[in-house]
């Protein structure tokens, strides 16, 4: 009876957590959680199908659960896998993220090709009128190979800081699980 | 008691200054103005995105970067207008993202206001962290138009939940969110209209215009409007705001 009292979002929503579970769909399980944090009703409801799963699987407690979470981080985090380029990026960088862009016409990865090896580095700053000042250096006039040389180049910085980001971040992580004693003062 | 913030118009008009400047510009070019070029005088790309949300910005943003975004950007919400930018080094890098479904003008009116924030509203607070010695210094924010109306450009307005400058995040549950307020709103309103609608070329094409059209603004707006490729309201409230017309 009381699923028929359950305000229709919930009733959606719980259907999805479920669908969700079932497929390893983590994108909706995250986005259900998160409307879960505003929804003290659905919070709830999605803290008894856990346990039911966690039951149901026959899942350790969750102390035990950690613990053997925090040995298999300390155990892989302390190896520092996680390699960021943090180089300047390059003309020939920038070329070859383009040679192998399926996406891009035929005519800016062969440009891309000749520029495989320029190890001209990229100013941080790049306007367009910067790139096009390298295109004159290099004697390139397409514009439009210039614009799409540009937005490349400053993709891939972004992605770059990104990947830094998530690196110090996961380090950050470990230093957390490796000394649980570490006060936050000390980050 | 707290005083309440209110747009500062000078200091839009001179950010504005600067746009044509940093481009290479002594005054604004008459005609449509070349905003492509304009914003690509600042490390920033531009790409226009089918059915922008912050899910969707964050997908395309993976792809193009070829790394996902330490961005909690998960929200459904349709978007007009999307800017995100990071430190890289000693610059901050951005991308302006637009609903490529909004007609011409609107998608033109949110990037304008996009490059408005950045220049207005994140960078100064970037800058500021990153002096302090702050390494993850990121800000987003969505734009929302208030109603459905395709051509109300001048009522822009975030109602975005998640609009947010997103400080140094240490966890992403430590980051410590600051929403635009209301007069930011408006300075980058007044950014776009001032960008797109500069007042010299306003007063040239009303000197063309004024002859055949007369001085009231409901006929200027609709010939203007064309002519600098912005919507109809938008022509007319900077028409009203330069105390043109009637």
């Amino acid at each position: 009876m009381e699923k028929e009292l359950l305000p229709n979002t919930n009733r959606r929503m719980i259907y999805q957590y479920i669908q969700a579970l079932d497929s390893g769909d983590l994108d909706s399980i995250e986005r259900i959680l998160q409307s879960a944090q505003r929804d003290a009703e659905l919070d709830r409801m999605i803290n008894e199908i856990n346990q039911e799963y966690a039951s149901e699987l026959g899942l350790t407690p969750l102390a035990q659960t950690s613990a053997k979470v925090q040995e298999l981080l300390e155990q892989y985090f302390t190896q520092e896998e996680v390699v960021v380029d943090t180089q300047p990026l390059t003309v020939g960088d920038v070329a070859a993220r383009m040679t192998s862009d399926q996406g891009l016409p035929k005519s800016h990865r062969e440009i891309g090709k000749s520029l495989l090896n320029n190890p001209l580095v990229l100013p941080e700053w790049l306007s367009l009128q910067a790139v096009r000042q390298i295109g004159a250096k290099l004697r390139l006039a397409d514009e439009r190979f210039l614009r799409t040389f540009r937005d490349t180049a400053l993709q891939m910085m972004m992605g770059r800081g990104q990947a830094q980001m998530a690196a110090t971040r996961a380090k950050r992580s470990h230093r957390k699980f490796a000394s649980p004693k570490a006060t936050k003062s000390g980050k | 008691m707290t005083s309440i913030k209110t747009a500062d118009s000078a200091k839009v008009t001179t950010a504005v200054q600067s746009v044509w400047q940093q481009s290479g510009f002594e005054k604004p070019t008459p005609g449509i103005v070349p905003l492509n070029e304009l914003i690509s005088a600042y490390p920033i790309w531009f790409a226009e995105i089918p059915y922008l949300t912050p899910r969707n910005a964050k997908i395309f943003l993976a792809k193009k970067m070829g790394q996902t975004p330490v961005l909690y950007l998960n929200s459904d919400e349709n978007l007009s207008g999307f800017l995100f930018a990071q430190q890289n080094r000693s610059v901050f890098t951005g991308c302006i993202f637009v609903d490529a479904n909004d007609i011409l003008a609107r998608r033109r009116f949110s990037a304008a206001h996009e490059l408005g924030h950045y220049l207005l509203h994140f960078l100064p607070v970037m800058q500021e962290l990153a002096a302090a010695g702050e390494e993850e210094v990121m800000a987003t924010e969505g734009l929302v138009y208030e109603t459905g109306n395709d051509a109300d450009n001048t009522n822009a307005s975030d109602a975005w939940a998640g609009k947010q400058i997103v400080l140094p995040g240490l966890e992403i549950a430590e980051n410590i969110m600051l929403f635009t307020e209301p007069w930011q709103e408006t300075e980058a309103n007044q950014f776009a209209a001032e960008l797109l609608m500069p007042t010299e070329t306003c007063q040239t094409l009303i000197a063309q215009h004024q002859v055949p059209f007369g001085r009231k603004r409901e006929f200027l707006a609709n010939r203007l409007s064309s002519e600098l490729l912005v919507s109809r309201e938008a022509i007319t409230w900077r028409l009203a705001s330069l105390g043109i017309g009637g």
